[in-house]
């Protein structure tokens, strides 16, 4: 900003000049805007949970074998036709004898990460003057809380402008208030764990990424949201070796092992020995050392492995039975065209594909068959997975009815509706306060190839800005999520029809479409950050090309430190200059020049500019390539 | 740089476990179920509660038991042993495999003894619910089954509910939700407005080539002591009654095969409420 433009702006309305002031603080408090910004999320959510009336989702059957862990019950009407088409929001107390409790059949409660949120929901239920003893509305001002967070998390660790951030972040927050996702927040499902899990693990992995080293902080919070999102559901599964992968691209801060150990390790030449052997040794002793700064991740890797291995050990039975029945019987002997071969092949007898197309509760059931026991014994999630190794075109079927689950996006209304009874919607009614994501996933509707086609837009895009070599580290960063939001997809995709085949695919594959649904906004960002990153390209050439510097305004700004940093406008150069406040009589060197990286003020006149603080987020532009 | 196991690090990475930890442990599902009645002290004429669709349709039921003049939702007739090739299951068989034995587990006659039924009472509206031994139950040897009679009819959005024993039912006029009654054709409770009211005797008569079921042919005459021992008087005592027979035909290759079933109704053909039965009030 000119001086002549700084005496217009004295000149103006008072009021505009406070605002102006207003928001150049603002813009220069990230902090407060996205403190803001999720104060606001916030807002939007609860609003479009409650108003004009609460909405959830009904129980399809699910709900009983989480919430009966809490010693609850639900309290809803016995006629079978409101049990779908309405949702229910009230749990009382109850106590439960013998194995009533628990996965059917087996008195094993199933443990979820959503019971911490259910805890924190069955405080809140009294307080807020709620029925019963936990009501999910609770549920659901706690979800909009937790997701307020997020959504300010998300504007502090994004690049790019504050505003942009911003408008990025709210991407997301329009992703996750859509239709699709909502009513879980207010339902006695586990999947609003696995979904604000995803969300704080892209929070957390992208501060990762955007460090040059991990640090506790950093690790803390992708090890608890990592830890939170595995533990959600079982299938939840497919998430962890990315996540390993993800912890293990940046070495720690600080090693792990002294540090004279660690130098002793680097330097060691192997001895005296023999050549194979000395370099053997050195390239261990080097592996070591390197090892050493990435024994945190691999220590926080190794517990979040063995913790998942744990959850899914404590799994009954019951529920590997019925997703081996249902990829058997409701998926391969549906899709294939000779239902007897398909059992020889997985090794059971064929008199049991009178049972194709049933589930295990069925009245043609093949469990009361003699020879469903063998079939038990037989056939595992190996013998399904070894099945589609053989039969390699059967996983093009399979993929078909895959993408239709994910392309239907929502569960249909006659299956589970939104609304409670006597809120004057019809039965099965379905809600569509916010359908942004909605409307996108109606184009995609019956398009398979446009929703992969997408997908491998966002992964290109997020290689590119993870190689590109004018971008910063935190542009990376999100080049590096757009690459893991798009294998997550991929490997969720797989593990759900692997697992479980097509049964409930709609519900199954809520996380597919989440995180497709967070490839917008990631998108946005990539190609946003790649243009920047090909705009310094260019001025770097400009630079390089350009012989004279024309002396021009220099805007001087102050770092925290208080040493001036110098920009010269036409090169968009900016040094932290060694001082130098000798400039010889009669120098006329003029500004811009750099010499031995010194910036020599000229000698004259020069006429300085207002400039601004520079914050944390510039210093590391600062440290840019060219920066 | 201070090396790493120095007292300072030390806490921080103990806060690390210390968060991890806070996010897992709440995650653990606790087992609420608490030990009941064992399945092998189940006893006949017991009364149950089950008042959540996961209760009511659990293959096991170890509550304890409620009064049976408290409201219930199911009450046990017939406690006896799971035999044949589920018996020798080491590990309690599949829930399936339960719910499709159940139906030759639990026998019929001893509904009737249980409901204090005579041999002119039949019952309806009550369906029988099989209850197995847990899974640990199970693995210690018990092959108990408890049959239970859970009514029919509920209002809606609530459970099935008994407020009574049904033990001797038959011989209380509360008998009359549980005695089989018809409107025409459509059977339903004798609690409801009806036509006639079931004798329980049915007979068939022989293959018919050229069968009329012109009402006149009817042989009444087969069912009118049958009724009477219903009723427990002579029918020229209760001139407001009448013999009103069901037949229901069945086609063969030999000729039509008529099934008699015997009712009793109003002569003047009106709506009646309740049974005939002679039970106390």
């Amino acid at each position: 900003m000119t001086t002549s433009s700084a005496l217009a702006v004295r000149h103006t309305y008072p009021g505009v000049q406070a605002a102006r002031r207003a928001a150049v603080g603002l813009a220069t408090r990230p902090l407060l805007v996205a403190v803001l910004t999720g104060i606001t999320w916030t807002a939007i959510m609860a609003v479009r949970m409650f108003v004009p009336g609460p909405i959830g989702l009904a129980d399809q059957g699910d709900a009983g074998r989480l919430l009966c862990g809490l010693g609850l019950a639900k309290q809803y009407p016995w006629a079978s036709d409101s049990f779908f088409t309405h949702a229910t929001f009230t749990w009382v107390p109850h106590t439960y004898y013998g194995e009533t409790c628990g996965i059917v059949g087996t008195g094993q409660p199933y443990a979820s990460s959503q019971l911490l949120l259910l805890r924190l929901a069955r405080l809140l239920t009294g307080p807020l003057g709620l029925p019963g003893a936990l009501d999910t509305r609770a549920l659901a001002v706690v979800s909009a809380v937790i997701i307020g967070v997020a959504i300010a998390l998300f504007v502090l660790v994004l690049p790019g402008a504050l505003w942009l951030r911003v408008l990025l972040s709210s991407g997301v927050g329009l992703v996750v208030a859509d239709g699709g996702f909502a009513g879980y927040f207010a339902s006695p499902y586990a999947e609003p764990a696995g979904l604000l899990g995803l969300l704080f693990l892209c929070v957390g992995l992208l501060w990762l990424w955007r460090s040059p080293a991990i640090t506790l902080p950093r690790l803390l919070l992708v090890g608890a949201a990592a830890l939170f999102t595995l533990t959600a559901k079982t299938q939840m599964v497919s998430f962890l070796p990315l996540i390993v992968l993800g912890l293990l691209i940046r070495p720690a801060a600080r090693p792990f092992v002294p540090a004279g150990a660690l130098r002793f390790l680097a330097t060691r030449r192997g001895g005296t020995g023999p050549r194979a052997v000395t370099t053997t040794v050195r390239v261990l002793c080097h592996t070591l050392a390197s090892a050493g700064r990435r024994l945190p991740a691999v220590l926080l890797s190794a517990a979040l492995v063995v913790a998942t291995v744990a959850y899914l050990g404590q799994t009954p039975k019951r529920v590997h039975e019925i997703a081996v029945y249902d990829n058997v019987f409701g998926t391969i002997l549906v899709e294939g065209h000779d239902p007897e071969q398909d059992l020889r092949d997985l090794g059971a007898s064929p008199k049991l594909a009178s049972a194709a197309n049933s589930t295990i509760t069925s009245s043609n059931t093949a469990a009361v068959l003699p020879e469903y026991r063998e079939f038990t014994q037989k056939v595992t999630q190996a013998t399904v997975l070894r099945f589609y190794a053989r039969h390699p075109g059967r996983l093009l079927r399979l993929a078909s009815s895959g993408m239709q689950g994910v392309e239907s996006y929502r569960l249909p209304g006659r299956y589970v509706s939104s609304y409670p009874a006597g809120s004057g919607h019809p039965k099965g009614a379905s809600e569509c306060r916010v359908c942004a994501l909605t409307w996108v996933f109606k184009a995609f509707a019956n398009t398979s190839l446009l929703l992969i086609g997408f997908w491998l837009l966002v992964l290109i895009a997020g290689l590119v800005a993870t190689v590109h070599a004018r971008l910063t580290r935190q542009e990376r960063a999100v080049g590096l999520l757009a690459v893991f939001l798009v294998l997550s997809i991929w490997a969720q995709f797989w593990t759900v029809l692997l697992s479980d085949g097509t049964a409930d695919l709609i519900k199954h594959m809520a996380f597919v479409d989440f995180l497709t649904g967070l490839c917008l906004p990631v998108l946005a960002s990539c190609l946003v950050s790649v243009s920047r990153g090909l705009r310094r390209r260019t001025r770097r050439a400009e630079a390089v090309e350009s012989e004279r510097l024309d002396p021009v305004d220099v805007e001087l700004t102050l770092v925290p430190a208080g040493v001036a940093a110098v920009r010269a406008p036409q090169t968009g150069q900016r040094r932290a200059p060694t001082p130098d406040p000798q400039p010889a009589t009669g120098d006329r060197r003029r500004a811009g020049d750099s010499t031995g990286g010194l910036l020599r003020l000229r000698q004259g006149p020069v006429r300085v500019t207002a400039g601004r603080r520079l914050d944390r987020n510039d210093q590391d532009d600062l440290d840019a390539p060219d920066g | 740089m201070s090396p790493p196991t120095s007292p300072r690090r030390r806490p921080r990475w103990l806060g690390l476990w210390g968060v991890l930890a806070a996010v897992a442990l709440p995650a653990c599902a606790t087992n609420p179920n608490i030990a009941g009645v064992p399945s092998a002290a189940q006893d006949i004429g017991t009364c149950h509660r089950n008042l959540t669709l996961d209760d009511f349709y659990s293959i096991s039921d170890v509550a304890p038991p409620v009064p049976c003049n408290s409201p219930h939702q199911s009450e046990t007739y017939y406690v006896g042993t799971v035999t044949g090739a589920l018996e020798a299951a080491k590990q309690r068989p599949s829930i399936e495999l339960l719910f499709h034995a159940a139906g030759g587990l639990c026998p019929y006659q001893p509904v009737l003894r249980h409901l204090g039924a005579r041999p002119r009472d039949t019952y309806g509206n009550l369906n029988p619910m099989a209850r197995f031994p847990t899974k640990k139950e199970w693995a210690s040897g018990v092959r108990v089954v408890r049959c239970d009679l859970v009514p029919a009819d509920r209002k809606a959005d609530e459970p099935p509910r008994l407020d009574i024993p049904l033990r001797d039912i038959m011989a209380t006029s509360a008998s009359a939700r549980f005695r089989v009654c018809r409107n025409g054709s459509r059977q339903l409770p004798c609690s409801q407005p009806h036509q006639a009211e079931s004798v329980n005797l049915s007979y068939t008569l022989p293959a018919q080539p050229n069968y009329s079921d012109t009402p006149g042919r009817l042989p009444v005459s087969r069912c009118r002591p049958y009724v009477e021992e219903f009723l427990g008087t002579s029918l020229r005592t209760r001139p407001d009654l009448v013999v009103l027979p069901e037949v229901t035909l069945a086609g063969t290759a030999g000729g039509v095969i008529p099934t008699v079933s015997c009712w009793v109704g109003s002569k003047a053909g009106g709506k009646l409420t309740g049974t005939l039965a002679p039970v106390s009030p």
